[in-house]
């Protein structure tokens, strides 16, 4: 019995072992963000990223919407042009509050919904398509008061 | 010598306040005024007050700059200041946009436009935005908008929708425009023209250069204008026009430029070359006329 119980716990071993693990993937930013409504103050935008497990993927797509909308403007939408008009520039200069936005989720304050709408998985990668509703208006407001960018005039 | 001292620490702390100040100047901001569209011919305060749309698209234009935290000329109230009577003639009326651009002294004004488009498969509404320079004419930012087709004839509620659809990009494109002002300087015009009666013009030498009034002055415009930037529209014996003078935002103190400075400079330079001259500053206009 003894004999039995230590192959079985040895097989269960090898076995999980042996399972596949999750891919690495970086984050990318791309331009695959798409603008599907908007209204005076909020925009709702679909988001493709992937990566080896769907959590991430999902992190992904977020920072890839945001970064789109921060750094690139969205076409056919509320917010063509980039929030922030010169991106080296600001990225040089603020590090500290790009990296607590973008890097550790401080942008989930301005989400207002994010639903995943589709999730294609091949080969151990997540490609998926999250719709993510953003609080425009709340997000440049507190890029301004915090001098991210400058308010509107000269 | 202690005396000594503490003066000399209040005179160098004196010295950095006022640099302090200096650098937390505030930049002149340009005021905004939304008015109609009116085609010509037509009585600007009638169109205006018995167009519904209009003045829906008016409003929702001004609520888009107050959520910007920018404060416009009421197009209304200046509308009423001005001495529109009952005796004025419609020839005159023709004028008053103009005038009341002009009264105003708004920099930038926002030319709106709505129109109620009539369809077997739903009605829209179409509103068309313009924002100008008020003095140089320059075009700052336009957009279409055209709202969704709904069988409806709730018109005022489409006006709403196509003024959301693109107001915040018309917004977006002025501060594009407005962030190239700061790199690139604020836009003047230039006239410069020669009185009647004066025994010289502008293709006189008044110097030993060999130079031409003109090319003097073209030359002291291209080096005081900011990034030496400018142009000319045209020049002629008794007129030349700078269509474009780029003057900085804030001179070498970081105190905000002033036109009037800019003028007054070019008047010193003509006096140094024994021409009088008379300067108005209307705006960012300046017309300088040689005596």
């Amino acid at each position: 019995m003894k004999y039995l119980q230590l192959t079985l716990l040895t097989l269960i071993l090898i076995g999980s072992s042996c399972a596949p693990k999750p891919k690495n993937i970086p984050y990318t930013r791309t331009g695959m963000v798409k603008c599907v409504g908007h209204d005076r103050q909020t925009i709702t935008v679909e988001s493709e990223a992937q990566a080896g497990t769907i959590g991430k993927a999902i992190a992904y797509a977020e920072i890839n919407a945001f970064e789109n909308i921060l750094f690139k403007g969205i076409p056919n939408s509320n917010q063509e042009s980039p929030l922030v008009p010169n991106e080296y520039k600001s990225t040089s200069e603020n590090r500290g509050f790009y990296t607590a936005f973008l890097d550790n989720g401080g942008y989930a304050s301005y989400m207002m919904s994010t639903t995943l709408s589709d999730d294609f998985e091949s080969n151990g990668v997540h490609l998926v398509t999250q719709k993510i509703q953003i609080d425009l208006h709340g997000l440049r407001k507190h890029l301004e008061k915090i001098g991210i960018i400058k308010s509107f005039g000269l | 010598m202690k005396l000594k001292f503490s003066l000399f620490l209040i005179l160098l702390s004196i010295c950095f306040n006022v640099d302090a100040q200096d650098d937390q100047t505030k930049t002149i901001q340009p005021t905004i005024m939304a008015i109609p569209f009116t085609p010509k011919g037509q009585s600007l305060r009638t169109n205006y007050e018995r167009n519904e749309l209009l003045r829906i698209a008016i409003t929702k234009v001004k609520e888009a700059f107050d959520e910007r935290g920018v404060n416009t000329v009421d197009f209304r109230a200046k509308l009423k200041q001005l001495n529109n009577t009952e005796a004025m003639t419609e020839d005159h009326q023709t004028d008053i946009k103009n005038d009341v651009i002009a009264l105003s002294g708004a920099d930038i004004y926002v030319e709106v436009e709505a129109n109620a488009n009539y369809s077997g498969s739903g009605n829209n509404v179409t509103v068309i935005l313009t924002a100008y320079d008020a003095s140089s004419g320059e075009s700052l930012a336009n957009k279409v908008s055209t709202s969704p087709k709904f069988n409806t004839r709730n018109f005022e509620k489409l006006t709403e929708k196509a003024v959301e659809q693109e107001i915040d990009n018309l917004l977006n494109t002025m501060q594009e425009k407005f962030l190239d002002i700061v790199e690139n300087g604020k836009t003047a015009t230039l006239t410069v023209g020669i009185e009647d009666g004066v025994d010289y013009d502008l293709d006189t030498e008044i110097d030993d250069s060999g130079d031409l009034l003109s090319d003097i002055i073209e030359d002291w415009v291209m080096d005081n204008s900011f990034k030496n930037y400018y142009h000319v529209q045209g020049v002629t014996e008794s007129k030349i026009i700078f269509d474009i003078v780029k003057l900085p935002l804030k001179d070498e103190r970081g105190r905000n430029f002033r036109i009037s400075k800019f003028a007054a400079k070019l008047k010193k330079f003509l006096q140094n070359k024994g021409i009088e001259s008379d300067r108005s500053v209307v705006g960012s206009s300046i017309i300088v006329t040689l005596k």
